[in-house]
């Protein structure tokens, strides 16, 4: 490509990152006029049912879908802020703020408790998963004492896989 | 950097570019943005690995000079019939040195004939996030209205086709956001209390992301780089229950002392007037 727009810094040096705005290069983006909203947050969101573990199956629940209508599995990042726990902001598990996913609980091992994604090419999901290691059984979730304040990105940019979700594989 | 007395703003419409907020702006180049310097797919096989010490693959060179945020996604893997390998885990890593990227294994017995085969896409930025940063921040005046745009700019990044809704084939368009960079640096995490606290003083917790930095002398024993550099990691989100936020400091902790270390970090500029 021979043609485009720069803008240099103030040395003037057309390289390296004082060149303010090169058109060659790309960038992440999202769009702000999508319906349904690429980009919003989802305030007093609910944390999720109580969801009684199983030692063989993982408990899980759709908490929100969002169809993304573009032609790949795209690039998603979920922030997850814990408003309140138990009714109470000053509470130590309020004010938690993970990124894709956010343990409610998870003690050695033995139980996995978390809110967190999942996105392939035609929807965003955000679900409530619960795995019991070697719990034995009977866990109850404590996703109902949570209040959340979400924020989700989902980038016009393509991920090249067919779905991923926390742990990056494909589902 | 100065503060630079010329440049180029652009507005959402119906915004004064004036008394704009940074959330309000599309472009203004006193700001950095997230500019994709390289993004491919690759295949990558290896076979023989040893048992007791690190094998590096080259994937390419950047040649940037610095130690780049990238990230990857992993396509398909052939662990070789080796359980031990498998995607995302602490063997198989893929790193940044400042001119290349690599990928490298540890520990694992490999099959002298059969190919561990890793399929990833790779995304690097222009952009060095190991240095302290800091962006003017422009605050807005209340009610300044957001419309949706029927008139803006658009600038494509390569060949197309200008009328395309697909936005990642513009590097401006005035009906989407790129992510621009408020802050960067470095903390570390030590002992006692194995945490990072990064102090943004934005008002709000912010978007952001990290990637481990290994400086070449912090290796040890067995760990010890073969490559004998400073080394980047891929830049994610972090994920957790220790990680807390206020106004001023996003606070990551680790699990016991699962958390030490230096990390770069990067802190965006909102791209809407909402902040979690």
């Amino acid at each position: 490509m021979t043609q485009g727009l720069l803008v240099f810094g103030q040395s003037g040096s057309p390289t390296g990152q004082d060149l303010a705005y090169d058109s060659r290069k790309s960038r992440l983006q999202v769009s702000l006029v999508d319906t349904p909203p690429k980009l919003a947050i989802l305030d007093n969101f609910p944390g999720g049912t109580a969801l009684v573990s199983n030692v063989t199956t993982q408990q899980r629940e759709v908490l929100e879908v969002i169809k993304h209508n573009l032609p790949f599995t795209p690039e998603v990042f979920l922030y997850i802020y814990t408003k309140t726990y138990g009714g109470s902001n000053t509470d130590p598990k309020a004010g938690g703020y993970g990124g894709q996913a956010y343990f409610y609980s998870g003690s050695a091992g033995t139980i996995e408790d978390k809110i967190t994604f999942e996105v392939d090419a035609n929807e965003f999901r955000i679900v409530h998963t619960l795995d019991d290691f070697l719990y034995g059984g009977g866990y109850v979730s404590d996703a109902p004492k949570y209040i959340l304040r979400l924020k989700y990105y989902i980038l016009a940019n393509d991920s090249h896989v067919d779905s991923y979700s926390l742990s990056g594989d494909a589902l | 950097m100065a503060d630079p007395t010329s440049g180029v703003i652009v507005t959402q419409q119906g915004v004064d570019v004036v008394i704009a907020a940074d959330y309000q702006k599309v472009v203004d180049t006193r700001w950095r943005f997230l500019d994709i310097q390289f993004e491919q797919e690759f295949t990558i096989s290896h076979a023989d690995s040893g048992a007791t010490h690190w094998w590096v693959e080259k994937l390419f060179d950047h040649n940037l000079g610095f130690l780049p945020a990238f990230n990857y996604r992993a396509i398909s893997l052939d662990n070789g019939g080796n359980s031990f390998v498998t995607i995302n885990n602490s063997l198989l890593q893929i790193i940044a040195t400042d001119t290349s990227v690599y990928l490298r294994n540890l520990y694992v017995s490999g099959d002298p004939t059969t190919p561990i085969v890793l399929k990833c896409f790779i995304r690097l930025y222009n952009l060095d996030i190991t240095t302290e940063y800091a962006a003017p921040i422009s605050f807005g005046v209340p009610g300044a209205p957001v419309l949706e745009p029927d008139i803006g700019i658009k600038i494509l990044t390569n060949e197309g086709d200008i009328n395309s809704t697909d936005l990642s084939k513009f590097t401006i368009d005035t009906k989407g956001k790129a992510f621009a960079i408020q802050q960067t640096g470095v903390r570390t995490a030590a002992s006692p209390d194995y945490s990072l606290t990064i102090d943004h003083h934005l008002g709000y917790p912010p978007t952001y992301f990290l990637a481990q930095v290994k400086r070449a002398n912090e290796w040890n024993s067995v760990f010890k780089d073969p490559l004998g550099v400073d080394t980047i990691f891929p830049m994610v989100v972090p994920f957790g229950a220790r990680i807390v936020a206020d106004t001023n400091n996003v606070i990551v902790k680790g699990s016991q002392s699962a958390l030490a270390g230096s990390y770069a970090f990067l802190i965006t500029k909102e791209p809407t007037e909402l902040a979690v």
